[in-house]
């Protein structure tokens, strides 16, 4: 059996499991969890003492992202520098020789 | 390098989305049990949902290299299988930040959980596949990011299959009037820095490649007899 279609027979179990998992019904009811939304606070219900560890949390995880974000970019526009250098080291070598 | 005006379009609405966004954000109204922190639902769920699209577009793109022998589809492949690492990373370590205020702990075995952690890992795979895999590794790649793909139905529908304290799918249509506008813009400002991105990892694949050409056609003619590669 060629490579390319045990990749296809492979490819094809694969989409039809996730397919069957997800028409799939569960035997017994999943439990049902406490909310299936959520539910916006009222005024005057915030609990004061709560807000300082969980704006500590929110700003971790945008700077995480955003850090990350940054980084990545940064180290994309290193890559392709590299690689223009390079290239046209190339042709000018070429360019010389030629 | 050429810069096209719709690119540009793209890059000036994801600044502005991402310097909107957070206003929104602060503004939309507290949720009752969990508090502020699930604010962090604002920016986790984009990169979710940009991960999972990152995962098709990889396998789109390597359906084609594997069948039609497309170069071009390796390219947007590869560079949307670092996009799925980068948003997969977000989405893993925003998650426990929540996790940690709403339930109390960093992270739970937990189905819609542990398989987004594998879909992390089966597209480090690939990138290791490709860059290290030797005359076969592209095509191995291409066949893990396809399975890759196959996981993220399974991560979408798990929480209304197994039993999960993770947040269920219903919470997004069900969302409040009030939390939407912070929702939407994020998502289509994330959705739009995909492309963005893509866009310019695409631009690096094409640039080596044309390194690759140039090196090729160099030594074909002789030019760089001599010369280390």
């Amino acid at each position: 059996m060629s490579v390319r279609r045990l990749f296809l027979a492979l490819s094809f179990v694969a989409v039809l499991m996730s397919g069957g998992l997800a028409m799939a019904q569960p035997s017994s009811p999943a439990p049902k969890a406490d909310s299936d939304g959520f539910v916006p606070v009222k005024e005057g219900e915030l609990a004061s003492g709560e807000q300082l560890p969980a704006k500590n949390l929110v700003a971790a995880a945008y700077g995480f992202i955003l850090s990350c974000l940054i980084v990545w970019i940064a180290s994309v526009a290193v890559r392709s520098r590299k690689v223009e250098e390079e290239l046209e080291a190339l042709r000018s070598k070429i360019d010389k020789k030629a | 390098m050429k810069i096209r005006p719709l690119y540009l379009v793209a890059v000036l609405l994801t600044i502005a989305g991402l310097a909107y966004a957070p206003t929104l954000i602060v503004d939309a109204p507290r949720e009752q049990s969990m508090g502020f922190v699930q604010k962090i639902f604002y920016f986790h769920v984009p990169c979710a949902w940009v991960c999972f699209l990152s995962a098709f577009v990889c396998a789109g793109g390597a359906i084609a290299y594997l069948f039609k022998g497309s170069e071009r589809g390796e390219r947007i492949a590869a560079s949307a299988a670092e996009l799925t690492v980068l948003f997969g990373l977000c989405v893993l370590v925003s998650g426990p930040l929540w996790a940690r205020k709403a339930w109390g702990r960093w992270w739970e075995w937990d189905v819609r959980l542990t398989s987004t952690l594998l879909l992390w890992m089966i597209f480090i795979g690939y990138l290791f596949a490709r860059q290290y895999g030797g005359a076969g590794g592209k095509r191995l790649a291409a066949g893990l990011a396809i399975f890759g793909a196959a996981d993220v139905p399974l991560i979408y529908i798990s929480v209304s299959i197994w039993r999960s304290i993770h947040p269920k799918t219903s919470v997004v249509p069900t969302l409040e009037a009030g939390m939407r506008p912070a929702f939407w813009l994020s998502l289509a400002t994330f959705t739009v820095l995909y492309f963005v991105l893509l866009g310019a990892r695409v631009a690096l694949e094409r640039a080596r490649a044309a390194l690759d050409a140039t090196h090729l056609a160099a030594e074909d003619a002789g030019l760089l007899d001599g010369e280390p590669a």
